[in-house]
């Protein structure tokens, strides 16, 4: 037992659980093989990551590392109404971007009947419009009271 | 037999690169014990809604049966009502699912030191281990980035959507259960080390780093200063669901609340603001449907053992009852539908003790344009052939000359332009 830990580096049930998942997935992944070719999946699992680990992330945590140090206390008044608006950008994007326009005016018999960019443009707006007034509004009170600038609370 | 240096290269492999004073055991175990929630309710009625298109019955399949999860019996039990069942199902789904998105990121960010533990893996176990969180992570953005697209009938990833996201749910549930089943030892000893919601109460005077945590790689050797407290964290993350959720949600909910969802196109005012004015998925013109086809002297519908046109079915005792149109993408709207019961019309057919009704539609291609009901299904009352809808008769894109309504089922299961229903043991 300890030896097969010592080679393994896990329990042998670490290693069965592992196994289910290896044959359970590798079942799936055989039936989307059947629809695209490997090279395609392979495109769609890797990119995946790699959109995510290597492009999305470092590209926010750098974007959040610029902006903290000018912003200081006041860094989460302008975090939160960015991320919001990114992440309304992200979870809508083929609406936003008039992408999926043309397949849902054949199905629906219309087209778009709004301008979806400028209604995300005008969310945004709304966004930082109420960090903005939340941060006058504690500044103006820290200012009345003495107190350390807004931001210093969660 | 070393291949690497034991020294990590620079950059994000050296321990001291992530700063951040909140990542830790106690912050993943709690994004993540969210998120497992929220992507527990998307999958279950994510497999809920293949259920509901009883795939084993006719030709009710898009993924073929024989490369399906092989089941020892008939899964064919989702019911003809109550009205609101398949509506809630997806509704739970789609808005559950975008709910999910940032709460899967903010996990994901608090994870990112172990993308780059040096060595990539010390033992055969955790290379494997690695690999089911590689897939984990594929599969989720996967199914999230094909959700969103077919939501918006965006098909940029040239996959049949049912079978792509079929499949990849089936490898990202694998994977989720062992990666739970793996972690939870961790979980369980952040929460029991530092509380399930303590840390939340900590303000950002008191927002330190968690103690050293023994798979290491999480708790950052020199953390900068904080900027938000662990609850400033939910609550952002929460905050970012919220503004996901209104801008959709009121296409689910339909109503007064419907302009409310304001990234979600609106496919009322097609219909001119009559009483076929509600949202419709395919089109006359798009299924090819002509008007000859559905000419009073043209249409009957075919019972097999009989033909009724379109008065004959008028003339039948009929029945209305309010009912919504449920569509796999979340949206619904709910109408006041009048028509020919559906087991009146199987007791016309000479088959009262059917136990399919088998229906096909004018339309001469293209999927769903036949499905196979169940007995539960087809003899629930407000089960209908409906030929009117909020008192007048159908429009053509809501599928006249007659179509057929059914409480709770998947709306592209109450087929349009009905041209003939075999009822059959």
């Amino acid at each position: 037992m300890s030896r097969f830990r010592r080679r393994y580096g896990g329990n042998p049930l670490h290693l069965l659980l592992h196994l289910v998942w290896v044959f359970a997935a590798g079942w799936a992944l055989l039936r989307l093989l059947e629809v695209r070719p490997l090279l395609y999946l392979l495109a769609w699992l890797v990119g995946a990551v790699v959109l995510h680990d290597f492009v999305l992330l470092p590209f926010y945590a750098a974007l959040d590392r610029v902006g903290r140090i000018p912003l200081r206390g006041a860094v989460n008044y302008v975090r939160v109404p960015v991320v919001l608006s990114g992440l309304l950008l992200l979870a809508y994007f083929p609406i936003i971007t008039g992408g999926g326009e043309q397949v849902f005016s054949r199905v629906s018999g219309a087209g778009y009947s709004e301008d979806y960019f400028g209604r995300w443009l005008l969310a945004s707006a709304v966004l930082f419009l109420a960090a903005a007034v939340l941060y006058g509004v504690r500044a103006a009170t820290a200012q009345r009271t003495g107190a350390r600038s807004p931001g210093s609370t969660s | 037999m070393r291949l690497l240096p034991a020294q990590p290269p620079p950059g994000p492999f050296r321990p001291g690169f992530w700063r951040s004073p909140l990542r830790g055991p106690w912050l993943t175990s709690i994004l993540g014990s969210l998120l497992l929630i929220l992507t527990t309710i998307t999958a279950v009625t994510g497999f809920l809604s293949h259920l509901a298109y009883n795939p084993d019955l006719g030709m009710n399949a898009i993924i073929d049966p024989s490369r399906d999860v092989p089941l020892p019996f008939a899964l064919d039990f989702w019911p003809g009502g109550p009205s609101w069942l398949y509506r809630l199902n997806q509704g739970l789904h789609v808005n559950v699912g975008l709910v999910a998105i940032p709460f899967l990121l903010f996990k994901l960010w608090s994870v990112i030191p172990r993308l780059f533990a040096w060595p990539p893996a010390v033992s055969p176990a955790q290379a494997i281990e690695r690999l089911s969180i590689a897939l984990l992570v594929s599969s989720a953005v996967f199914l999230f980035a094909t959700g969103i697209f077919n939501t918006s009938y965006d098909y940029a990833f040239q996959f049949n959507f049912v079978v792509a996201h079929y499949y990849a749910a089936v490898v990202f549930s694998a994977s989720l259960v062992l990666h739970v089943a793996i972690k939870a030892p961790i979980i369980r000893r952040a929460y029991r080390e530092r509380g399930v919601l303590k840390p939340l109460r900590d303000d950002l005077a008191h927002t330190r780093r968690e103690p050293e945590d023994p798979h290491g790689g999480l708790v950052a050797p020199e953390p900068d200063e904080p900027t938000i407290t662990r609850r400033g964290v939910l609550l952002f993350a929460g905050g970012g669901s919220l503004a996901l959720l209104i801008a959709n949600v009121g296409a689910t909910i339909g109503g007064p609340l419907r302009p409310l969802a304001f990234l979600q196109p609106r496919r009322e005012g097609a219909g001119g603001g009559g009483p076929g004015d509600f949202p419709v998925n395919k089109t006359a013109q798009s299924a090819g449907i002509t008007p000859g086809q559905v000419a009073a002297g043209a249409y009957a519908l075919d019972l097999g053992t009989r033909q009724l046109s379109r008065q004959e079915l008028l003339a039948l005792p009929q029945r209305t009852a309010k009912l919504p149109i449920a569509c796999v993408e979340g949206w619904s709207s709910v109408q006041e539908w009048t028509g020919v019961p559906l087991a009146e019309l199987a007791r016309l057919a000479g088959a009262p003790d059917a136990e399919q009704c088998f229906v096909e539609s004018l339309q001469e291609r293209g999927i769903l344009r036949e499905a196979t009901l169940t007995r539960g299904q087809f003899t629930a009352d407000d089960a209908l052939l409906a030929l009117k809808v909020n008192g007048e008769d159908l429009t053509m894109d809501h599928g006249f000359p007659a179509r057929v309504i059914v409480p709770g089922l998947p709306g592209v299961h109450n087929t349009k332009w009905v041209a003939k229903l075999t009822f059959r043991s």
